[in-house]
């Protein structure tokens, strides 16, 4: 079965590229405050998990009504003949030909094709009979139909374009795309279904398919944050060491390396929560993350492979009982595993004596250890909340954003406090403590506790 | 399940879990480049795809790691061979003297559920999200010849080792079992028992029967006077030659219920944790979405090109409305009722066409056609615009600002785009004057 499709048509520079882009949910759509930008039809496709849900054709407006009305009625001599009528205005002025009414005839060949109509009006401009011509010819096309009155700087005439819509409409709604929420995207879904029976069972399914697509959304930002989270708790820079003094340079750039580290992973996690969520295009503004923290540095000794001494020593102790083994083995076990035991004191030990300067371990000459100076990760438990809350107001930005909202998104952790502060006393304590863990590293069922609490707080509206 | 999730596990999962680990992390490292989306093979955008066929076809066009199977397949041998040469060792060693039994049940049975015990303790203590610069998982990137970029997610690749290892080390206990069975083919083996300390028999006889309690529903224990019958001390072997080979179902069901048995539960468990830890990244790390939302990304070249476009800012000349100089003709509803000497575009447009070729012809002064901010441009507006020029008016847009004096950024420049394209000069029109 095919997706109910619909054509957003009106006068030029109503908003309907903007209402297309929000209930498509693609930021694609090209959304110009300059008019008669869209000079062609395009349609777009709400798709979830692969499937199409409804299809919106962004049309450009209408540029000569009544010329096209007078044309129309000259050649009609009664109503039966009207849908014919714009059918034959079609044939004679196709899209793609060279003449004055392209944007009309662009704007009428998806709804002659079977599109139905969703007419805008911007409510903050008062009524006009010079609207008329437009719905008179929509209404000549014989298609199901509807009004949305998109109030782009107020709703001051909304109740007068309310009773004018009524008389060429059944359904008129108003729908800001600007800041409409799922809801409301839903509520137009389910007048869309009233225009048209076939359409109802398909667009009613579209209903629940996007409840249930915007809630797996916010399922999957809480855990792309909370693993992106981790991450950056745990991110360290390292700079090999060669004497006993480290110089302030040293540190300097060290801690300018792990300040880059720190904030590309951050921009890299914003940019990952926009594209989840389809803003392809949304520019960011980042206020500037601090990391001068005074548990920053370290100096700890490195071995090969990146291993810990202790667990340097674990291995070769391993590998030397392994050794045993193969012995007792050879012995017939007459040995009792004294090889085993012997061979994994043996070697442990010997690894314990040759770690204990790092920097004179060398095979061929390449060193296997040595000393290093280490930025992070930082525990300091501010820093943390710092991240986590820039973290979770970009995710709370960024999932009510409509896809006509162009407007610069500023990320700042700033008002996280009053955010947090709605938790209950108990789960601002938990909180912390799993925040606090975050640099060794969560289990799943803590990252899953981190996840539900990073949900909860973008759920929490923000207070003025 | 959504469709999406089903499809996307489907398809990562068409080739066992261990691929499926492989083509996730590649997928993610194709992913986490900023310009992913630059370099997205053009069959992911055809439209009418179904998840599945559009991950294939990111599939195809992407050099899948693969786990080097060489390297894989030696680790393997190594394991199975060295499980069947400790047995066939051990079997082996005994010089004039049975097998001692000691030996068979410590190395292939006790010391394997110890080990399986400590790695279970270990699996459950292990944390999900270890870091990034985790050794072992360092270790088992550079032995396995992996792509370093994997390192980041190396909570799964520590999932992922972990029941590796388990296998492996379920091999080397197969392997310990099917050299039991080469030797006893091929060698008659007879098993004993010896001790220093223990003296008394009916201690051993208890020893045994609690040792072989999981399986005596199917092997039963030796008789106790065979349990005594194989009991040897040094250089003496055992009384009854025949006797010792009735152990070898004890022994084959202890290495199997306590090496074999409790070591496969652990690699099923820490398989099925693999699989659930690796499901669960794929079903809600929204990375799949992130996929198809850039897939199903359409780019409307035409309409950015005109936003490209920029309206150019003109130098504003003000008139009033009450001004003799200009003959004031409003547009739609703008001076509606008000100093102007005709309103157009609200009749028809014959109306409109008929007034401008009857009336307006007549004009001396320059023509002004005052807008109303907040309206749009037309074509009709310029249709009527170029009927006046026809007539060899010069036509001025002036531009009415809003009611409280502003003029939406927007909306102005609509109008300077408007008249920049129709090479018009725009004036701003003030002081209402009411008839």
């Amino acid at each position: 079965m095919t997706s109910p499709k619909l054509a957003v048509v009106g006068h030029p520079n109503k908003g309907k590229s903007s209402i297309v882009s929000t209930l498509v949910r693609q930021d694609a759509v090209a959304v110009s405050e300059l008019s008669g930008t869209t000079t062609q039809s395009q349609s777009f496709s709400m798709m979830v998990d692969g499937k199409e849900l409804y299809q919106l054709v962004d049309t450009p407006g209408f540029q000569r009504p009544r010329q096209v009305l007078e044309i129309l009625q000259a050649q009609t001599q009664d109503a039966s003949q009207r849908r014919q009528t714009v059918q034959a205005f079609l044939h004679q002025y196709a899209p793609d030909g060279n003449h004055k009414f392209k944007d009309e005839a662009e704007l009428l060949e998806p709804i002659v094709n079977g599109a139905g109509i969703v007419y805008v009006v911007d409510g903050s401009v008062p009524y006009s009979p010079e609207y008329e011509a437009e719905m008179t010819i929509l209404q000549w096309t014989g298609q199901p139909r509807m009004a949305l009155i998109n109030p782009i700087g107020g709703e001051h005439y909304v109740e007068q374009w309310q009773a004018a819509l009524s008389q060429f409409f059944s359904v008129v709604r108003v729908f800001n795309p600007m800041t409409a929420d799922g809801d409301k995207q839903r509520q137009i879904l389910s007048a869309f279904a009233e225009l048209h029976e076939p359409w109802r069972t398909s667009l009613e399914q579209a209903q629940q398919l996007l409840a249930f697509h915007l809630n797996d959304l916010q399922r999957q930002g809480g855990q792309m944050i909370a693993e992106a989270l981790q991450q950056m708790a745990q991110y360290q820079s390292k700079l090999p060491i060669v004497s006993e003094h480290v110089d302030s340079a040293a540190k300097y750039g060290l801690r300018h390396q792990y300040e880059a580290g720190i904030r590309s992973q951050e921009k890299q996690m914003q940019q990952h929560v926009c594209e989840l969520y389809s803003h392809h295009q949304l520019q960011l503004e980042n206020e500037t993350l601090e990391v001068d923290y005074p548990d920053l540095f370290d100096r700890k000794s490195w071995y090969l492979f990146g291993l810990d001494r202790t667990k340097l020593v674990g291995l070769a102790a391993s590998a030397g009982a392994a050794a045993g083994v193969a012995i007792d083995v050879g012995v017939g076990g007459s040995s009792l595993m004294a090889g085993a035991v012997a061979g994994g004191v043996l070697s442990g030990a010997a690894t314990l004596y040759a770690t204990l300067k790092p920097e004179r371990l060398k095979l061929k000459g390449m060193p296997l250890g040595g000393q290093q100076l280490v930025a992070g990760p930082i525990k300091d438990i501010s820093f943390l909340f710092v991240l986590f809350g820039r973290a979770v107001e970009l995710l709370a930005q960024v999932s009510r954003k409509t896809h006509a909202d162009r407007r610069v998104v500023v990320v700042s952790g700033l008002d996280f406090s009053e955010r947090f502060n709605q938790l209950s006393k108990v789960d601002q304590v938990k909180l912390t403590r799993l925040l606090q863990r975050l640099h060794k590293g969560l289990s799943f069922e803590e990252t899953e506790r981190l996840k539900r609490y990073i949900i909860d707080l973008v759920a929490f509206d923000k207070p003025d | 399940m959504q469709t999406s999730v089903s499809e996307s596990l489907s398809f990562f999962y068409r080739f066992g879990a261990s691929r499926a680990l492989f083509t996730w992390l590649q997928f993610r490292v194709f992913l986490s480049d900023s310009g992913w989306q630059s370099r997205l093979p053009e069959d992911c955008r055809q439209p009418g795809l179904t998840v599945r066929d559009t991950l294939q076809n990111w599939s195809d066009h992407s050099a899948e790691a693969e786990l080097h199977s060489l390297i894989w397949v030696i680790l393997n041998i190594i394991a199975l061979l060295a499980g069947s040469g400790a047995m066939i060792g051990a079997l082996s060693y005994s010089g004039h003297e049975p097998v001692n039994l000691w030996l068979i049940f410590g190395l292939f049975a006790v010391l394997p559920l110890l080990l399986t015990l400590f790695a279970a303790l270990g699996s459950l203590l292990q944390r999900s999200y270890r870091s990034a610069h985790s050794g072992r998982v360092g270790l088992v990137v550079k032995v396995l010849r992996l792509p370093e970029q994997w390192l980041p997610y190396s909570r799964l690749m520590v999932s992922w080792s972990l029941w590796q290892s388990q296998s492996l080390a379920l091999l080397f206990n197969v392997g310990a079992l099917a050299g039991f069975f080469l030797v006893a083919l091929f060698r008659d083996i007879s098993f004993g028992w010896s001790s220093t300390l223990i003296e008394d028999t009916a201690t051993m006889v208890s020893f045994f029967k609690l040792f072989t309690a999981p399986w005596n529903m199917l092997v039963s224990l030796p008789a106790d006077e065979t349990i005594s019958a194989t009991r040897f001390f040094q250089n003496q072997g055992i009384s009854v030659a025949s006797a010792g080979r009735v152990w070898w179902p004890t022994v084959v069901m202890a290495v199997l219920f306590y090496g074999v048995l409790p070591r496969l539960l652990l690699q099923q468990w820490l398989a099925a944790r693999f699989r659930k830890a690796l499901s669960n990244d794929i079903s809600n790390s929204g990375e799949v979405e992130r996929f198809l939302n850039g897939c199903q990304r359409v780019t409307t070249e035409a309409a950015a090109a005109v936003n490209e476009a920029v309206a150019e800012e003109q130098g504003t000349k003000t008139i009033s409305v009450g001004s003799k100089d200009y003959c004031l003709i409003g547009w739609q509803n703008a001076l509606q009722n008000k100093a102007v000497v005709y309103q157009l575009g609200l009749n028809s447009w014959q109306q409109d066409v008929q007034w401008v070729e009857e009336t307006a012809a007549t004009v001396q002064q320059p023509i002004v056609i005052v807008v109303d901010a907040r309206q749009t441009p037309t074509g009709e507006l310029a249709d009527c615009i170029e009927l006046m020029q026809a007539q060899g008016h010069s036509v001025s847009v002036g531009l009415l600002p809003e009611v409280n004096g502003d003029t939406n950024s927007g909306a102005l420049r609509s109008w300077q785009y408007f008249v920049h394209q129709h090479t018009l000069e725009m004036l701003k029109v003030t002081e209402l004057q009411h008839d």
